[in-house]
């Protein structure tokens, strides 16, 4: 109980309104309209807006949304429920064209700084500049994955299996031509665990997060958490999961890489910034 | 091809929806809805169309190439039916007047143009962004694995590897990644033009109609108030893009997600059918949802609003027909 609480309030409504103020907007609607008496015209929506947002507020109540909606969905999903947009929209009409010409705010010379009022508190309220998404950084992330996976398809290897960092692993199945992968994003991305019933055996993870930790450190004797990992142990274990093309980072020695190469009888090549290590 | 695929959807879907309509309200009974209504009608069944394809191959084995075939067929069908009785039934009566609203037909046209220009910025901005944001999806990397294997959830989309215990049936039969392998396979698209470019641009067409219609049942008597409506929600659409979970970021974002359909173009058209108490399409909508979004066993969203506008629209007539028989005794 305590946990669902705690994904209703703190994880759930206290986060959803940290990143944007568009519930505050609708409030602010639902409010006007009530005082307006604009909200005679639509009694039911009005009603139904309020209620619904007020249950998705309320965290008992937004824990029977959440229930209802399957743990399949986190808290934000539940204010799909409410109309948000439209009552919000219905507010903004409402203020700037009045139904009776004799209302205070008719005019355009009334409505016009109002409108332009309106728009500057909408757009501290939220917009594309408070997404987080950095387009550019994610464009250049991704052309520089395809420019090496690209270099691995035309290796002329059939069937690969690659094992590589996750900044290559997370394009390597959006391509036309897809490669196997030893694990994919739902090795880091929890939410995609969601979609299937497999879950990777234990020494993936491990596997995983000795290639992260190469990736950042360029330190091949450890795994992210500190523990001693041997190298060409770690390289081993891939390769009897499968993995028949590894990808290391360029920073590596030359040396260290044709070392941890041996043992499995890889070649070792050079391909843009990383080493690719294949049969 | 990318257009052609675009209008080639938003087509088919209006001709659909325009023939279900007669054959579900007549003649007389069609003239009360919109063109919008037709085309978002049009597109729950399009998606029914695809779900049926979906659920035969993936029950049946067969293979992408049978589905393409498959849905083509049903589309062919379902276009060519409703566009027969839509014909059919429309000849039966004389054309309808359309009443003048107010204001010049310039002025009206020309203050479009905001709402318009607003939405164009829109596609403008998810055609430039689109896959910038995948977290918690995985749509391309399913359609992908469905064309290269030319199967059904043969293997794992994030791996490649054949899966071990399977996946969810509630999210098996959802039939997203199959309708935009198919559109791939008939449009010879690749999986990216079709999933971040294509359905995010016939996303947003459906959602102006969602909200044309919105704007049109609170607002029948003025266009101007009509277009200030659109104007407002095309602007909140902006501000509601700065977190997951906002109908903004998803039209921007994330256009080809089932929870994006349906919370920018299902819930609204469904709002302003509950409104006008237009119940019979209600259920398209109903079950267009299970075919796009996890939802508990069918009751999804969709159902909650449904019910919801329902139950506070009953209360409100009892309540009002109350006050009016309080009126009337004193």
């Amino acid at each position: 109980m305590a946990e669902l609480f705690r994904n209703a309030w703190q994880l759930g409504w206290l986060r959803f309104t940290a990143s944007g103020k568009l519930p505050a907007v609708l409030l602010a609607a639902l409010l006007f309209l009530f005082l307006g008496g604009g909200w005679k015209r639509q009694k039911a929506f009005f009603w139904y807006t309020a209620l619904s947002a007020l249950f998705c507020i309320v965290p008992v109540t937004a824990i029977f949304l959440m229930l209802y909606q399957t743990r399949f969905y986190d808290y934000e999903w539940i204010w799909s429920m409410v109309p948000m947009t439209a009552a919000a929209a219905w507010g903004a009409t409402q203020l700037l064209e009045p139904e009776r010409e004799d209302a205070p705010l008719s005019g355009m010379r009334k409505r016009l700084p109002l409108a332009l009022l309106l728009l500057a508190a909408l757009a501290l309220c939220g917009g594309p500049w408070r997404s987080g998404v950095d387009r550019k950084a994610e464009r250049d992330k991704r052309q520089k994955a395809e420019k090496v996976l690209s270099l691995i398809a035309e290796s002329g290897d059939e069937d690969i299996c690659l094992w590589a960092p996750r900044e290559i692993l997370e394009y390597a199945r959006q391509g036309a031509s897809p490669l196997r992968l030893l694990y994919g994003r739902n090795m880091w991305e929890e939410a995609l665990g969601a979609y299937s019933y497999d879950v990777y055996p234990a020494q993936m993870e491990e596997l995983y997060l000795w290639m992260e930790n190469v990736q950042q450190t360029e330190d091949v004797a450890q795994d992210g958490e500190g523990r001693l990992a041997d190298g060409p142990d770690c390289l081993r274990a891939a390769v009897r999961e499968g993995a028949d093309h590894i990808l290391l980072p360029g920073r590596l020695d030359a040396e260290t890489v044709e070392d941890l190469a041996a043992p499995l009888g890889f070649r070792v090549a050079r391909l843009d910034d990383y080493y690719l290590l294949r049969k | 091809m990318l257009i052609v695929l675009v209008l080639c959807l938003l087509a088919a879907s209006w001709v659909t929806g325009s023939g279900i309509l007669c054959i579900l309200y007549g003649k007389k009974g069609r003239e009360a809805f919109f063109c919008a209504d037709a085309l978002l009608t049009g597109w729950a069944a399009v998606v029914g169309a695809a779900e049926t394809a979906h659920i035969l191959s993936l029950f049946g084995h067969l293979s992408l190439r049978v589905c393409v075939l498959l849905f083509s067929g049903l589309m062919i069908f379902l276009v060519l039916a409703m566009a027969a009785a839509g014909a059919v039934l429309w000849r039966k009566g004389a054309m309808p007047k359309r009443e003048r609203q107010e204001g010049s037909c310039d002025v009206r046209a020309a203050a479009f143009l905001v709402p318009i220009a607003l939405i164009l910025l829109q596609a403008a901005f998810f055609l430039d962004v689109g896959g910038a944001y995948l977290k918690g999806d995985m749509t391309l990397e399913t359609v992908v694995s469905f064309l290269d294997t030319d199967g059904i959830y043969q293997v794992n989309p994030l791996t490649g590897a054949p899966y071990e215990a399977g996946i969810p049936s509630r999210l098996k039969i959802l039939c997203l990644p199959t309708f935009y392998s198919i559109l791939c396979r008939i449009f010879s698209l690749k999986p990216q033009e079709v999933v971040w470019r294509a359905i995010p641009c016939v996303t947003l067409a459906c959602s102006c109609g969602a909200y044309y219609c919105v704007g049109k049942t609170l607002f029948p008597e003025s266009r101007k108030r009509q277009i200030c409506f659109l104007t407002a929600a095309a602007l909140l659409v902006w501000a509601g893009s700065c977190a997951p979970g906002m109908d903004g970021f998803g039209v921007l974002y994330g256009g080809w997600r089932g929870v994006t359909v349906r919370n920018m173009a299902l819930v609204p058209y469904l709002v302003s059918l509950c409104l006008r108490r237009k119940w019979k399409p209600v259920f398209l909508c109903i079950a267009a949802e299970a075919c796009l979004a996890w939802t508990l066993y069918g009751a999804g969203v969709c159902v909650f609003v449904a019910a919801g506008l329902w139950l506070s629209r009953y209360v409100c007539d009892r309540l009002e027909a109350r006050a009016e028989g309080g009126r009337q005794n004193g």
